[in-house]
């Protein structure tokens, strides 16, 4: 029988081949696809590459000891919050922050799952102004002047973090200006 | 203004549904336009795990990341390579019982006919 390439696999049709064939190495080469996702979210709680590097590694022990036998449904997904807990875990030995303060998180949230395309350019416009400053600049300059991080830094001297906080947030404050208008029976009209 | 109505929506034609590692160690070592920058960083504007790892990779020097990447992939194969050789040890040694069997039989073969011949 031939041997299926596992690039050209998705991430559950490598999960099955592991199942079924009880074979690691599909296992291997399904997580061998996130590694560098996985080390750039270690990396943005540890804060130590060294430190990150052994988190990864540590996940990838997990994962290939303790899969679940049940379905996962969005490996991606499983691997993220089992990365991230791992890492508030870490954090939390190391008494670098209080264990009241970390957010375990068990699901992931659906990212813009807001129907932009129902709300009209005067009901966008009035939500937009009604942002932070800050937010509202980095979110005309990136959406609608297509600018990117870089360019944003430079007109504005903001830093990446920055940049990146105030156009998170500002996303998130526009679609609640949105939901919050719509459910008051649009006020402005 | 109508490109209010864009703002959390992909750009036509050039949004994928996955971020590549490519694409991704390409925007880290600056090889990218500002477009192909805007297209990476539409992933860092969501909230999830490529607007997590792209923050946490700006703090390592693009130059290492492909070659710490590469030696977590190398210590994964390994211990994958250990966990198969011990797998392979342990379902192939059905050679190993027959061969053990074999020469049990052909012990107790040479005993048998040593008896007999002695009894003779």
């Amino acid at each position: 029988m031939k041997v299926p390439s596992p690039h050209t696999l998705s991430d559950e049709e490598l999960l099955q081949l592991h199942r079924t064939n009880s074979d690691n190495y599909w296992l291997g080469q399904l997580l061998q696809r996130y590694t560098l996702l996985l080390l750039g979210v270690a990396m943005k709680y540890l804060k130590d590459k060294e430190q990150a590097q052994d988190a990864v590694q540590q996940i990838f022990l997990k994962a290939l000891t303790q899969l679940p036998a049940g379905e996962i449904l969005n490996f991606k997904g499983w691997l993220y919050i089992l990365m991230r807990n791992h890492c508030l875990q870490l954090l939390r030995h190391a008494g670098t922050v209080r264990a009241d303060h970390l957010e375990y998180v068990d699901s992931i949230d659906e990212p813009d799952d807001i129907p932009w395309k129902k709300y009209s350019v005067e009901e966008l416009s009035a939500a937009l102004a009604d942002l932070q400053h800050e937010q509202k600049i980095c979110i005309v300059l990136f959406y609608l002047q297509q600018k990117s991080y870089q360019q944003i830094m430079e007109h504005t001297s903001y830093t990446f973090a920055q940049v990146k906080s105030y156009i998170q947030n500002g996303k998130r404050n526009l679609k609640a200006i949105l939901l919050k208008k719509h459910t008051t029976g649009r006020p402005n009209e | 203004m109508s490109e209010l109505n864009d703002i959390g929506q992909p750009n036509q034609g050039d949004r994928k549904d996955k971020l590549s590692e490519e694409q991704l160690l390409a925007y880290l070592e600056g090889k990218l336009s500002p477009a192909g920058q805007h297209e990476v960083e539409q992933w860092l504007a969501k909230e999830g795990m490529e607007s997590d790892a792209l923050e946490g990779l700006q703090d390592i020097p693009a130059a290492e990341v492909k070659h710490t990447v590469g030696r977590i992939n190398y210590q994964l194969h390994n211990d994958l390579g250990k966990k198969k050789r011990k797998r392979r040890y342990i379902s192939d040694n059905k050679w190993a019982w027959i061969a053990i069997i074999v020469i049990l039989l052909l012990v107790v073969l040479g005993y048998a006919i040593i008896r007999l011949s002695v009894k003779i």
